[in-house]
């Protein structure tokens, strides 16, 4: 069974390595490998999964030594369990069917194949990471997944916003990456005092099932991992990266950065909870941390005007929802939101891409009136902003409804902002909506649906969306490490009730053109000049970079200059080059010369021997 | 002899056979003359398969011995016969490129090469002093021959000249301190000079200076300064795949015998063996490494080059023990794998530039995109970049170092890389930046597949290293 694990993660590498080394010149048989190959993984993923549901879900796991030294052994494998297999069929069936939407999407571009080699190098790093057996392996495919979110993000690299938001996203995730690298070394060291040095997952929750002190040493190794999940998972104060990274193809926005790649930050903290559990601490810190986030994205996301990035600041805010679930001690309930969300996400996004197809802008100022012309786009479009602004039944309901009772039941607070976030959601996702189809239309060329191979996968996606709440799969979660959540009903009905009331401020005001906001507008305009601003995040980095380490690069330059090149690199040069001639004089070419200098090395050595003796 | 001495005695024995067949072929098939390039390879190809059932079979134990436990099939043994093996076919293909335009009889040439190769497989089974005498001599006046082979060629003549005098004067050397040996232990049998020494509570000098001159002309094998002058010269002046199987091969018999004498003779010796050899280590990386920055003629650069990689083996030989012999093993592998990669481009370039001046390569990426990447290659492994085998290489021999104590010499080979990277990248610099010297240069499939199988060993052996190490490590462990 462990080889359709790894078939399930080479499949996509191979279609990589296929289309850069031969089919780059043949757009068609390119598309058609990726999509080919990660269809195959959705496929075994399946397979495995059925399988493995009949044998009650067995955690296997199988590995190859890479480095079997004795101090250092490094190793990379497979791992199969509840939580792996999830994250597979999410991976590879999202994937796939985002895969087949860029077909069309893509049509016409310069970069097609490159665009499908990279999307397939991104599959292989993100199933990397689930099927990861240890940190090691983890670290190395986190930053694979880093490099070719950075290869996609800059796609029309000849854009300078694309290739700028490629290298903000890449060296912004550094920063949190930076790190983990530490917080890895130190776990490291830890299980070397607790008696076997591993970085494998299973063998470390068995070695730290009894951590006696060590606490403080834990709290700084959790929140160290946790600045990983900062980048990846655009965190606050790492988040500044993701709104940036929409300059990339809207698929890649949709597959990379709302579905897979910034859940991996959650994934992780699911993956390796039995770290997190043991230090209260940094669990609070992390919940916190979530909640802000939760927060100021979705306040940040009421005033854009460009349809993905509002989608984008949604993405961040549930993320924050998904990192104030685990850091309250669901890792399940995370787990959970982050697959329903994967689904209705991607759907929005692509919805959105249909959207950007049909009329080649981004600014939901200049559509309106689309529901009539594009109704497929327009229903599954309303099921994803239903299913995100939680209402019941579809499947953002279930999963979120469960992080606000888990907050409810372990910190108040917490809650308050997490209904809070859920009001402000329901109502920006409502401008969205009805701006976009509702509003007189603004628009000049008449927009047309897309092309079948574009809605097919929404249709898809928004059957998921619409039921993901159905298949058990909260139960199948809450099995993996812990309890169900019991279900408030107050807590339900309060939530619901927010959401709808958000929902039909918006409509009042955005698609019938009430103007209810106008007496807010004077007072608050500077509240509104704060988020346009969004919070001023972006330019407190710029004068960081400026100021700090502008001036820090240019002594570091300067030092390198001077003291490293010129000095030791130059000099060095120049001091081997002399020796290496003064040592060719040695080579006289004479064999009486070079028999002489044999015996008199025989007996300097001897000598050398008896002077030591 | 019986059945199972015969059986450890298998690949010897089918060189002679092979050796006999190219003979006949040479003299009584004209028709089969022209392909006998082709027949010696595709033999050894065989041979080496014969081999590795050998090493199947054996599976990590003794194989077997014969000749009185002279001759010893043992796991080191296997490993290195395989690598020689392997040297003498890609040699063997490098020689029939040569001979292509050397319009020569390429019979006896061929002949040469297996008569080498017979005294190493020899020599990686010699379990006494006399068989391993006898057989550092056979492969020694081979080389005499093959170095001096271009009679016309006054350099090469001159070369054959050096390496014999020079050559002469080591085998004298280390005939004198087996003599030494002998009379102090009364046996030249391995095991009985090891159990002789094991009783022995003070060394006596005389004991010392024996073992002392053995050193010394294996070190003139190896390369070790202060017995390395006779490298440039004598690499400079051989035809050159006489060059690259005396870098390649010449080098490892050396190894091989001084790796067999150090684990299985005088281990429990002389703590004070390790610094000696460790200096020794320090002069050979140094001089090696500096020697080749000047160079301009490919086959010398190659020969410092080599030195410093020797400097490198004797790093792991000092430091000893489990891990140094272990890294002594992998690190030859890879070097092995890197260096006839290298010098499949080098000779095929030498031939058909005809030319051995480093200015040659200038532009050699847009001349042929798969030579020039071939040999990058090879230059990263050789200067020991990850995640190609070199570096991994260096990282068992500086780690062993560091296991043993000897910082300091870590340290240095660290810095010897950063060096060598130097002097490499100056000859990438000439394929990849300066403008080509001349058209485009086609290579035939037979030579093609050959190179990309041994890139392929360049970047396996560094990114799957485990198999690898655990068999360099089964091949050693043995003797700890």
């Amino acid at each position: 069974m462990l080889a359709l694990g790894w078939l399930i993660l080479f499949l996509p590498l191979m279609a990589c390595l296929v289309i850069a080394g031969t089919t780059l010149k043949h757009e068609k048989i390119s598309a058609w490998i990726a999509c080919g190959a990660l269809s195959l993984s959705f496929i075994f993923s399946i397979i495995l999964f059925a399988v493995l549901a009949a044998q009650g879900f067995p955690t296997l796991q199988s590995t190859v030594t890479i480095l079997p030294l004795e101090h250092l052994r490094l190793e990379f494998g497979v791992l199969i369990d509840r939580l792996s297999l999830i994250m597979l069929l999410v991976v590879t069936g999202i994937g796939s069917g985002i895969f087949f939407y860029s077909m069309g999407y893509m049509k016409e571009d310069k970069g097609y194949s490159r665009y499908f080699a990279s999307l397939s190098l991104f599959a292989f790093s993100m199933l990397g990471i689930v099927v990861s057996t240890n940190f090691f392996q983890t670290f190395i495919f986190w930053e694979l997944v880093g490099v070719s979110s950075y290869l996609l993000i800059g796609h029309w690299y000849q854009k300078d916003e694309a290739a700028d938001a490629g290298k903000k996203a890449f060296i912004t995730t550094r920063v949190g990456d930076v790190g983990f690298l530490i917080g890895i070394l130190f776990l490291s060291s830890l299980s070397a005092t607790l008696g076997k040095q591993t970085l494998d997952f299973q063998a470390l929750s068995e070695l730290l099932g009894h951590p006696a002190g060590h606490e403080f040493i834990l709290t700084a190794i959790c929140l160290l991992v946790f600045c990983g999940v900062l980048g990846k998972s655009a965190q606050f104060p790492l988040h500044v990266w993701l709104p940036d990274a929409m300059e990339g193809p809207t698929p890649v926005s949709a597959l990379i950065h709302a579905a897979t790649m910034v859940a991996a930050g959650v994934y992780l903290l699911a993956r390796v909870y039995f770290l997190f559990i043991l230090s209260p601490t940094a669990l609070s810190v992390i919940a916190g941390i979530g909640a802000f986030t939760a927060l100021i994205a979705a306040t940040m996301a009421l005033v854009q005007p460009d349809i993905k990035k509002i989608l984008a600041y949604s993405t961040l805010s549930q993320l924050g929802y998904m990192v104030m679930a685990a850091g309250l001690g669901s890792s399940s309930a995370a787990m959970y939101h982050l697959v329903t969300h994967a689904f209705f996400k991607a759907l929005l996004f692509l919805g959105a891409g249909s959207v950007i197809h049909a009329l080649h802008t981004q600014n939901i100022l200049e559509m309106g009136g689309l529901f009539r012309k594009m109704p497929v786009t327009a229903w599954t479009f309303l099921i994803g902003f239903l299913a995100l602004a939680g209402v019941y039944p579809l499947s953002g309901f279930w999963s979120k409804d469960e992080i606000l009772t888990l907050a409810f039941t372990v910190n108040r607070p917490l809650f308050w902002i997490g209904a809070g976030t859920a009001f402000l959601t329901a109502f920006y996702m409502g401008r969205l909506f009805f701006t976009v189809f509702l509003s007189e239309p603004k628009w000049k060329k008449e927009p047309h649906e897309s092309p079948r191979v574009m809605t097919t996968p929404l249709l898809l996606l928004a059957f998921f969306a619409a039921t993901g709440g159905f298949f058990g799969l909260g139960t199948f979660l809450h099995s993996h490490y812990d309890q169900a959540i019991a279900w408030n009903f107050s807590v339900v009905a309060g939530s619901l009730t927010l959401s709808l009331v958000a929902i039909l401020l918006s409509y009042l005001i955005y698609a019938l053109d009430i103007p209810l906001l106008k007496p807010f507008e004077k007072p608050f305009s500077p509240v509104a000049g704060l988020l346009i601003k969004k919070y001023y995040m972006d330019d407190l980095y710029d004068v960081l970079v400026k100021y700090v380490q502008q001036n820090f690069a240019g002594l570091c330059d300067l030092f390198e200059r001077v003291v490293v090149v010129k000095g030791m690199v130059n000099g060095t040069a120049q001091l081997t080059g002399w020796a290496g001639d003064r040592l060719r004089c040695l080579q006289t070419g004479k064999v009486q010369f070079y028999a002489f200098a044999f015996s008199a090395g025989v007996t300097l050595i001897t000598l050398f021997w008896i002077v030591l003796r | 002899m019986n059945l199972a001495g015969f059986c450890s005695l298998l690949p010897e024995a089918l060189v002679i056979a092979l050796m006999f067949v190219v003979f006949a072929a040479d003299l009584f098939l004209p028709s089969i003359k022209k392909r006998l390039g082709g027949l010696t390879a595709w033999g050894l190809t065989a041979i080496l398969a014969c081999l590795l059932w050998q090493g199947f079979l054996a599976g990590g134990q003794k194989f077997g011995e014969t000749f009185q436990g002279t001759f010893l099939c043992d796991p080191m043994a296997l490993f290195f016969k395989a690598l020689f093996i392997l040297t003498g076919i890609i040699v063997v293909i490098l020689a029939r490129e040569f001979l292509k335009k050397a319009d020569k009889n390429p019979g006896e040439f061929y002949l040469l090469i297996l008569s080498a190769l017979l005294g190493m497989l020899f020599l990686a089974s010699a379990n006494d002093f006399i068989l391993l005498f006898v057989s550092v001599e056979l492969v020694t006046v081979s080389f005499y021959v093959m170095t001096a082979y271009l009679k016309t060629d006054q350099r090469s003549v001159e070369a054959g000249i050096k390496y014999l005098i020079l050559g002469a004067l080591s085998s004298g050397m280390m005939l004198y301190g087996i003599s030494f040996i002998y009379g102090h232990t009364g046996s030249t049998h391995f095991d009985a000079v090891r159990g002789a020494l094991f009783g022995m509570t003070s060394a006596p000098p005389l004991l010392l200076l024996g073992i002392l001159l053995l050193i010394a002309g294996l070190g003139f094998k190896a390369g070790a300064v202060p017995f390395q002058l006779w490298i440039p010269d004598v690499y400079e002046g051989a035809p050159i795949p006489v060059t690259a199987f005396l870098s390649v091969g010449s080098k490892m018999a050396g190894f091989a015998a001084l790796l067999r004498i150090c684990v299985s003779v005088i281990a429990p010796f002389d703590k004070k063996w390790a610094l000696l050899m460790a200096v020794i280590a320090a002069m050979t990386l140094v001089y090696g490494n500096l020697g080749a920055i000047p160079q301009k003629n490919i086959k010398r650069f190659f020969g410092y080059s080599g030195i410093g990689h020797a400097g490198y083996l004797l790093t792991a030989i000092a430091a000893g023990g489990f891990s140094g012999a272990r890294g002594v093993l992998f690190y030859l592998l890879s070097y092995a794998v890197t260096m006839l990669a290298a010098f499949l481009v080098v000779v095929y370039c030498s031939v058909h530039l005809e030319s051995d001046d480093m200015s040659a390569y200038d532009g050699l990426s847009r001349r042929s995109p798969l030579l020039a990447g071939a040999l990058f290659l090879s230059l990263l492994s050789l200067a020991g970049v990850p995640p190609l085998s070199g570096f991994f290489a260096k990282f068992l021999v500086l780690s062993s170092a560091v296991e043993k104590g000897l910082i300091w010499l870590a340290v240095l080979g660290a810095l010897n890389v950063v060096i060598s990277l130097y002097y490499y990248l100056t000859l990438v610099k000439r394929m990849y930046i300066h403008p080509p010297a001349g058209g485009v240069i086609a290579v035939p499939l037979s030579f093609q597949i050959p190179l990309y199988l041994l890139m392929l060993g360049i970047v396996g052996i560094g990114v799957v290293q485990g198999p690898f190490v655990r068999l360099a490590a089964s091949a050693v462990s043995g003797f700890f």
